[in-house]
């Protein structure tokens, strides 16, 4: 027993431990970004336009008349208190810019995800179970086809692609903004999705094809059980834990997917959001947006890498 | 062997139109803007936003530019960045990912780690967060797109060279003292260059998309420079008016990202000797039609009602590119209640091929004709349900590997019980108990603790007992062993035979058990047959082995050096090789090799002649011989 | 000639390390074949391993022609290598698939020192023919041959090196038995021709038989018993010995139940005393009063001449029933 919470515990802390440490990575980063600026950052912010007194203004609220420490304590300070910085544009906090459109944002890239594995894992299985030893080689051509394409579309040109044919063609859908909601939200969330869901399905079929080549298939068709039975519960868990392993890329695709996609729909998000703050230099927006989503990202890795240690078998952490 | 260029690219259509188009691509890259320029960046006012005309191909934009000359002249950046950001990511990624290989132990997960971190990241915001610190402008972009693109390829390079170096042939040169440059080289780089080719050309695609992406959100190129992308903004905002304008450039992104995927795994596949394909299929065939054969397979007799297995006429075909080919020819034998029966080949004799066969598993799109009958029931006259319910509660089957035929992923009680719920209707708990019995059977200790384990807990010897214990469930009639001690050492072995032989004893189980092991056979067995090339060569009661007729099991017993081998006499060599099932011989499939061949042998197969009626052999010298010396 | 004295072979780091050599002692003979059997787990690999320079030794000695070659660093170098040489066990994974057979056994020729156009192609020529191949293989990729024939290539490409010594790591297990039989009759002209020394490594105690002059049995990492090959069949001396002769199957005689029970414990954790105590037929699982098996580790004991085996009880061990020796050269069929 005390074995099993040894190896756990092992685990879970060391994963805990690259999270904190990768987390702090990405603070100075971030942070260091303004000062990599080429030139006086507080010009790049303010513009040449400007007199000294407001350039000495701006260069004291970007905080670069400080030493380098010095800045990183108090952000790092302010970051304890939820607070990231003012934009230098509106001079609204950063932390009420994002927050109305992170939830917008999120709403997005959830829906995708949602999607794409809904989509992705039944069609790959289904495919697999299809194609299994070489049969209908022409089924199997088109899929391989299909998804190379498809997976190969950037989601931008696929949210194009929609709007025009949805929204303006067959003016079917709304092509703007984020409401309402859930009408609104169908045509971002297939473009995000698309590309991710055909990659997906791609390499579900071939592990499924994998899976099924294995000896232990082989036993299992020996004892002439139920098709469903050798699907459920002997092909999928296998075929999970590979797709699993993935999961972590498609997320940071349909991050970034729906940070573009959210471009072309006018969605009030964060990619939207973040777009605008790097055309007018609004580096404490681009610090904060970029903070954010880097952590949002590591956290959902770290919780990726948890349930894999769960339902891998072969991570010697299952007794 | 020189890479047979033509041949291949012949033989994949898709392969050369990729590579065509990435040719012209280049060419158009280089050329257009040298030519073309003014032509696209002529203002037409009063042209503007024009749908296609004869005028201009695909419309105007904005500013009366013809769409089609700006297209093409944005070629160059919109490639030429590309190319730059990927030789930038290639150029990182190797360093990193070779770092990776070229360091000693201690940091090399220190620095795979640090990768698979960056990898974790969308390259998308890497690109913006670089961007955003140089500015707005292709020199952002570009640096934005090489630096996130290099961290997928070191993932990769890393993976490759750390899983080439674990190969046997570097462990090899490094014995044979190749110096380590050339080791990288020569092994490493020259075993990973397919894959690594793929790898660029992709990161070649998604920088062409990506740079497009910065270009379309206003990151990347600026006008007056055009990319793709930035048509793509402009041709956006004409949406409603000509769409053209914003189609063209997208259809040019998809387009040309594609071929480059295309090519680059066409390229890979030249560089793999493994994949050139010099001639197809050599040989003789015998080529049937497929109701042909089973229009001749003999009917069956059907006596013998004690008899568990009953295989009369078996053989197994398989469709390939000139025609059909049989894997298993003609093969019949029987096995009583209790009886154990071995089946001796080497590889490519049929043996496995025949268990499929009774199991009804032959691989898809392998079938087979003649008849199986279970237990008195002819298999082909089932319904798919009642073959099931047949088989899966009188034939178990115990494979070769134990470390890999049992599922990882579920614990063994599952895996023990749920023949027995299937099949049988039997409720989970009652399973398990019989369960618990059947491992107690089978000598394991600990029995109802192991049943909560996975497979991967146990050693070789006891998942194969595991193996038998769930074999035996639905007390099977008949049980098929397929090499079941060939991958456990020898101790091991004893004491599966052991057990083996205890299920038949006590439960009269009859025993079908395969091996390429001869004496292993001859001491468990209680009547062999050899096989040979897809048929069986000889059938004899396993006393008498060591006055086997046929010639090549007399062969085998003189290559095997047993422990009563004399030690100054040279082993029994077979010339020659197993015939490849495409490739058999005419007549007999042996006399290649065989001392006595003669004529006939070339000519005709030999039938399997039975002799004293336990005794069967299948060859024209041994059996001219024996019927003279009886008369 | 090749002489290991006390050697130790760890792998693996931290919780994981594993003593797969624990203090073996080995000679080799000039133009002999020394014979090193065991089952898994019990270090033979290891042992060719650390040998030929792919693994440190962590204490004791190897000495070539009484020359001290303890460090890694000593077998990496060239004059090692010159001298000792190995064949792997996998044909199929042994060959590098993106290289001509001219070219990897041009690796072998100029480790020799070879130089010269016609010098190493002549060298080429005289190794491929030792192997009976010919010389069109030269251009040919590995996926083109057979599994036998690979392995002779690799026979090859050791002995272009010129080699005193070869350790061939179970070159046969993965073959059918009818090339199996090819290999080790090449293997025995080869050194007729040669004089070049093998340690023959495997797991089939037939295939040593045939092969060895003198034998050494390997059990979880230490040599348990050591005799010339007549010696060890007609009388073993150790327990474990005893039941690996017993559990071969052999033509013509009956089946006898497996001599050894249980399992092979977990190399990381071997059990006190002498290390087959647990399983040994001789041992206190069936004696009870034998606790010096669980207690103390048993020393090499000599029972006679050159005949070492380490077990408490060496001398009560039974004989083996001798088998009869037939002549196998059947190829003529008689009947």
């Amino acid at each position: 027993m005390r074995d099993v919470v040894n190896t756990w515990g092992r685990f879970v802390a060391g994963r805990l431990l690259a999270l904190v440490v990768v987390s702090v990575g990405l603070v100075i980063a971030t942070f260091s970004m303004v000062r990599l600026v080429p030139g006086d950052p507080a010009v790049a912010a303010a513009g040449i336009n400007v007199t000294p007194a407001e350039l000495a203004t701006v260069r004291h609220q970007l905080g670069v008349d400080r030493p380098y420490f010095r800045q990183l304590i108090s952000y790092t300070d302010g970051l304890i208190h939820g607070n990231l910085g003012k934009s230098f544009i509106t001079g609204e906090p950063v932390t009420s810019i994002l927050s109305v459109r992170l939830t917008s944002s999120l709403i997005l890239a959830g829906t995708a995800l949602a999607l794409v594995f809904v989509v992705a894992m039944p069609l790959g299985l289904a495919a697999g179970a299809l194609t299994r030893e070489g049969r209908h080689p022409r089924t199997n051509t088109v899929f391989t086809a299909v998804t190379s394409v498809l997976g190969a579309l950037p989601q931008f040109l696929v949210a194009t692609f929609l709007a025009f044919i949805f929204a303006v063609w067959l003016r079917v859908l709304p092509v703007a903004g984020s409401t309402p909601p859930f009408q609104s939200l169908i045509l971002p969330a297939i473009a995000v999705a698309l590309a991710p869901t055909a990659i997906l399905a791609r390499l579900v079929r071939s592990e499924t094809l994998n899976v099924l080549a294995q000896d232990y298939i082989r036993t299992v068709r020996s004892k002439r059980l139920p098709a469903h039975i050798v699907y459920l519960r002997h092909v999928l868990p296998n075929v999970l834990t590979a797709a699993l392993t993935l999961a972590g890329v498609i997320f940071a695709n349909v991050i970034a997917g729906a940070v573009i996609v959210e471009n072309v729909f006018a969605r009030n998000g964060i990619g939207t959001e973040l777009v605008s703050a790097v055309e007018t230099h609004d580096y404490q927006v681009v610090q904060g947006t970029i903070l954010v989503l880097g952590l949002i990202v590591v956290a959902v890795n770290t919780f990726i890498d948890l349930s894999l240690g769960v339902v891998d078998p072969k991570s010697g952490l299952r007794r | 062997m020189a890479p047979p260029i033509l041949h291949n690219f012949r033989r994949a259509p898709g392969a050369t139109i990729a590579v065509v188009s990435v040719g012209i691509v280049v060419a158009v890259m280089i050329i257009a803007p040298l030519l073309l320029t003014k032509n696209a960046t002529e203002l037409h006012v009063f042209r503007a936003n024009q749908g296609p005309s004869s005028h201009d191909w695909l419309g105007t934009d904005s500013l009366g530019r013809d769409i089609l000359y700006r297209l093409v002249v944005a070629t160059r950046l919109s490639v030429g960045l590309a190319f730059i950001a990927a030789g930038l990511s290639a150029a990182i990624g190797f360093a990193l990912g070779g770092g990776a290989i070229l360091l000693p132990r201690q940091l090399r997960p220190v620095v795979l780690r640090f990768i698979d971190m960056m990898l974790a990241f969308p390259a998308l915001l890497v690109a913006i967060f670089v961007g955003a610190i140089i500015g707005p402008g292709s020199k952002g972009a570009t640096l934005g797109v090489g630096i996130a693109g290099s961290f997928y390829i070191a993932r990769v390079a890393s993976t490759l060279a750390i899983s080439v170096s674990n190969r046997e042939y570097v462990a090899a040169a490094r014995v044979l003292g190749v110096r380590r440059v050339a080791l990288l080289v020569r092994y490493i780089l020259a075993n990973t260059a397919d894959a690594l080719v793929i790898v660029v050309t992709a990161t070649i695609s998604s920088s062409i998309v990506f740079l497009s992406a910065l270009s379309f959100l206003g990151l990347g190129v600026q006008s007056p420079q055009i990319d793709w992308g930035e048509m793509l903004t402009q041709g956006v905002q004409q949406f409603y008016i000509t769409p053209v304008a914003a189609l063209a450039p997208a259809v040019a992104i998809a387009l040309t990202a594609l071929s480059f995927g295309f090519a680059g795994e066409a390229l890979a596949r030249l560089l793999n000797p493994l994949l050139w394909t010099t001639t197809d299929g050599s040989g003789r065939h015998s080529k049937k039609d497929l109701a042909e054969i089973l229009a001749s397979s003999v009917a069956s007799r059907g006596d013998g009602d004690e008899a568990v297995l009953q295989v009369e006429n078996l053989s197994v075909h398989v469709p390939s590119n000139v025609g059909v080919v049989d894997i298993v020819s003609q093969v019949s034998f029987n096995v009583a209640r209790g009886e154990i029966v071995g089946i001796v080949g080497e590889s490519g004799s049929g043996k496995t091929t025949i268990a499929n066969a009774i199991t009804q598993l032959i691989p898809y799109p392998a079938f087979m004709s003649g008849t199986v009958r279970v237990c008195g029931s002819d298999l082909s006259k089932l319904t798919p349900k009642q073959t099931d319910r047949l088989l899966g509660t009188s034939v178990a089957t115990v494979f070769q590997d134990p470390m890999s035929s049992l599922n990882p992923a579920l614990r063994l009680n599952i895996q023990l019980t749920e023949s027995a719920e299937v099949h049988r209707r039997v409720s989970r708990s009652d399973a398990r108990q019989s369960a618990v019995r059947l491992l107690q059977e089978v000598n394991i200790p600990a029995a109802e603790h192991l049943m909560r384990r996975y497979p991967h807990e146990l050693s070789g010897g006891m998942r194969q007992r595991v193996t038998i214990a769930m074999g035996l469930m639905n007390q099977p009639a008949l049980l098929i062993a397929d090499e079941p001690t060939t991958a456990l050492d020898v101790t091991i072995q004893a004491q599966i035979m052991d057990v083996f032989q205890e299920i038949n004893e006590t439960h009269s189980t009859a025993i079908v058990m395969i091996s390429h092991n001869l004496a292993l056979i001859g001491q468990n067995c209680h009547r062999i047959l050899i096989t040979y090339a897809g048929r069986i060569v000889e059938e004899l009661p396993n006393d008498r082995l060591s006055e086997a007729y046929h010639p090549y099991t007399r062969a085998l017993l003189g290559a095997v050096p047993d422990m009563s081998q004399r030690l100054d006499a040279p082993l029994t060599q077979i010339p020659g090789a197993s015939p490849d099932v495409h490739a058999r011989p005419a007549g007999c499939a042996f006399h290649p090799r065989c001392s006595l061949a003669e004529d006939v042998c070339r000519t005709d197969v030999p039938p399997l002649v039975d002799r004293e009626g336990v005794r069967k052999v299948a060859c024209w010298v041994a059996n001219r011989k024996l019927s003279t010396s009886r008369s | 000639m090749i002489e290991l004295d006390d050697v130790v072979v760890r792998y693996g780091a931290g919780a994981n390390t594993v003593t797969a050599v624990d203090g073996i002692s080995l000679r080799l003979d000039a133009g002999k074949t020394l014979g090193l059997v065991g089952e898994s787990g019990c270090g033979k690999s290891t042992v060719a391993r650390a040998i030929v320079g792919l693994l440190p030794i962590a204490s004791g000695r190897l000495l070539v022609d009484d020359e001290d070659y303890s460090t890694l660093r000593s077998r990496n170098s060239p004059a090692y290598r010159r001298r000792v040489q190995m064949v792997f066990q996998d044909p199929y994974s042994s060959l590098n698939p993106r290289m001509t057979v001219g070219r990897a056994i041009g690796e072998a020729i100029t480790l020799r020192g070879v130089r010269g156009r016609a010098e190493r192609r002549r060298v080429a020529q005289s190794t491929l023919e030792l192997v009976e191949l010919s010389e069109s293989a030269m251009s040919r990729y590995p996926h083109q041959f057979s599994g036998g024939q690979r392995q002779r290539i690799a026979i090859a490409r050791a002995l272009a090196v010129g080699p005193q010594v070869i350790i061939a790591d179970e070159i046969t297990s993965a073959l059918d038995v009818s090339i199996q039989a090819t290999i080790l009759n090449l293997l025995r002209s080869v050194q007729r021709e040669t004089g070049v020394s093998i340690l023959f490594i495997s797991h089939d105690l037939s295939v040593i038989r045939y092969l060895s002059d003198t034998i050494a049995v390997m059990y979880l990492g230490e040599i348990v018993e050591r005799a010339a090959a007549e010696d060890l069949f007609e009388r073993p001396r150790h327990p474990y010995s005893n039941a690996l002769t017993r559990s071969i199957p052999q033509l013509g005689h009956d089946r006898q139940p497996a001599p050894v029970s249980g399992e092979l414990p977990d190399p990381r954790n071997p059990p006190s005393g002498c290390r087959f105590h647990i399983r040994c037929f001789m041992g206190p699982t069936q004696f009870p009063e034998r606790t010096i098996c669980r207690e103390e580790s048993p020393q090499s004991i000599p029972a006679e001449q050159s005949h070492f085996a380490a077990c408490h009880f060496a001398g009560l061990v039974p004989p083996i029933e001798p088998a009869e020796t037939h002549d196998r050269d059947m190829s003529r069929a008689s009947s």
